[in-house]
């Protein structure tokens, strides 16, 4: 490894394009950056894995696999690596897709010296207002049992370096099985269920070198889901996680607006079937199915859906309260806990990350504490968001037209 | 509409108890800042207010209304007011100052008649 104080990876399916960028890039990092170029996302996959990149910078349009798509890619399989795009195409349409998928910056291709130096000293600004508190890009980026579960169905060989304040800790991943944990003076099987019990801190994905012992034999799926299980049983007081835990306690009076729809929102998360990504108390070793979506979306089975389609009638004493229209709640890992009336997940959860990257950086360097909430106020409807570190939460209510609100220009 | 006559009516509502900066965004992508208090440096003010903007067409692709908006934060909040022609207003204030209550929505109503 070598000395510079950044990794970039340039990718462009131009290979004229990348020649010249890495020579005028090059003359203005000097040797403060190690400048790597790939042609395609499969070729930067491999560069960021064993580069270890700090941050990639992305054409947008490139053929198979585009520069929109690749930063999507980049969230799930390198949620720690920083992310720019670098393009021709300026359109305002690209430029919201990119920055909603994580990009941190969208910039013009250069055209002059001038420009070239610009595009560096905007490149070279990048990681200065990163967020410190939980997990690096909780939210918008996968969390630590996505990557594992990730690289071990993938049979995949790495390390994972888990870092705090206090502490740092790896993980050996071996042909997709977990043999080796270490956190401070744990090891093992104990290391590794710490190191998932972490709230905060960092992780990053290292080239597999052997551990200096082997000490986990247990599968992979029972490790995730005992570590799971340990989880809930913190977090829940020893049941699992039910979703009105998840809600903001400040939330609950506002919502629905009787008694009786507070209990149909509630109840459901109780009372139905438990979601296909619950887990169990106590998890069976060889039944257990890994997940193939790290984001279950799923629409309400039949059976749940008949307790939604006919919302209460409200009331004449309640007709001046908000009526929820939507709700959503998602862990810090982007899986859907609990939703309701929620029409387009998908685009919920990423609103959410986009707004877990924007709410951190807008308070970098700023003494204005730590994120609350996001509020909308439309003329016809409310949102509010919260974001906490385990989860998010996601609510539209419908409310009496409110003549302040000057048009929803929207 | 032009910029200066935005940055004219900040500057005469600089030193509202209160509210500790102000950003600006026009619909041709421009707009500046102006910090009240010297704890909000330009630096961090400009990136804050940057993230802001970015927000708003963010919010337009899931088709949320963009009139009004808040980033609340447990010391501050950022108000934030769009008005038809695409012009966006963010007030940084003291979070529970009595300026939300007072003088938060003359800032608005004037905001708009501008």
């Amino acid at each position: 490894m070598s000395a510079a104080e950044k990794r970039v990876l340039f990718v462009d399916d131009s290979a004229e394009f990348l020649d010249i960028t890495r020579q005028i890039i090059s003359r203005f990092a000097g040797p403060a950056w190690d400048i790597y170029t790939a042609h395609n996302v499969g070729q930067a996959m491999n560069v960021i894995t064993e580069k270890q990149i700090d941050l990639v910078v992305v054409d947008v349009h490139m053929p198979v696999v585009d520069g929109m798509q690749f930063l999507s890619l980049l969230n799930r399989k390198h949620p720690n690596v920083l992310k720019a795009v670098l393009t021709a195409d300026t359109s305002d349409t690209h430029r919201t897709v990119c920055m909603s998928r994580g990009a941190e910056l969208f910039l013009a291709k250069p055209q002059s010296q001038v420009e070239w130096q610009q595009v560096y000293a905007s490149l070279n600004d990048i990681g200065r207002f990163q967020p410190q508190e939980g997990f690096r890009g909780v939210l918008r980026r996968v969390g630590l049992q996505d990557v594992l579960q990730m690289e071990c169905l993938s049979r995949n060989s790495a390390m994972l370096e888990i870092t705090t304040k206090e502490l740092r800790g790896l993980i050996y991943i071996y042909e997709g099985q977990i043999i080796h944990a270490e956190a401070g003076d744990r090891r093992g099987t104990e290391a590794f269920n710490f190191l998932m019990g972490l709230t905060g801190g960092e992780f990053a994905q290292k080239p597999y070198v052997t551990p200096p012992q082997q000490t986990i034999t247990d599968s992979w799926e029972f490790l995730l889901m005992e570590a799971a299980r340990r989880r809930d049983e913190i977090e829940g007081g020893g049941e699992p996680t039910a979703p009105e835990d998840a809600i903001p306690p400040q939330f609950r009076p506002a919502y629905g607006h009787t008694q009786e729809a507070q209990s149909l929102v509630f109840q459901s998360g109780f009372d139905e079937p438990a979601p296909t990504d619950a887990r169990p108390a106590a998890p069976p070793r060889p039944q257990w199915q890994p997940q193939q979506s790290r984001r279950p979306v799923r629409p309400p089975p039949e059976s749940q859906t008949h307790f939604f389609t006919r919302p209460p009638t409200p009331s004449r004493v309640d007709t001046e309260q908000p009526e929820v229209a939507e709700f959503i709640i998602i862990s810090s890992q982007g899986d859907v806990l609990y939703e309701w009336r929620c029409h387009d997940v998908n685009s919920r959860v990423n609103f959410l990350e986009f707004l877990s990257q924007k709410t951190r950086l807008l308070s970098q360097g700023l003494p204005i504490g730590h994120f609350e909430r996001f509020e909308i106020f439309g003329s016809k409807s409310r949102i509010i968001t919260q974001l906490e570190n385990d989860h998010a939460v996601f609510v539209r209510t419908n409310v009496a037209t409110d003549s302040s609100i000057v048009g929803d220009n929207s | 509409m032009t910029g200066s006559v935005f940055q004219e009516w900040i500057n005469r509502n600089l030193d509202i108890p209160g509210v500790l900066g102000f950003g600006i965004y026009t619909p041709d992508k421009g707009g500046f800042i102006a910090s009240c208090v010297h704890t909000f440096s330009a630096e961090a003010l400009e990136n804050a207010w940057r993230c802001v903007a970015e927000t708003i067409p963010v919010m337009q692709l899931n088709r949320f209304p963009t009139a009004r908006f808040r980033f609340v934060y447990d010391q501050a909040v950022v108000h934030c007011e769009r008005r038809r022609d695409g012009t966006c207003l963010g007030v940084f204030a003291v979070k529970g100052h009595q300026f939300e209550q007072d003088e938060l929505y003359r800032l608005l109503g004037e905001f708009h008649s501008l």
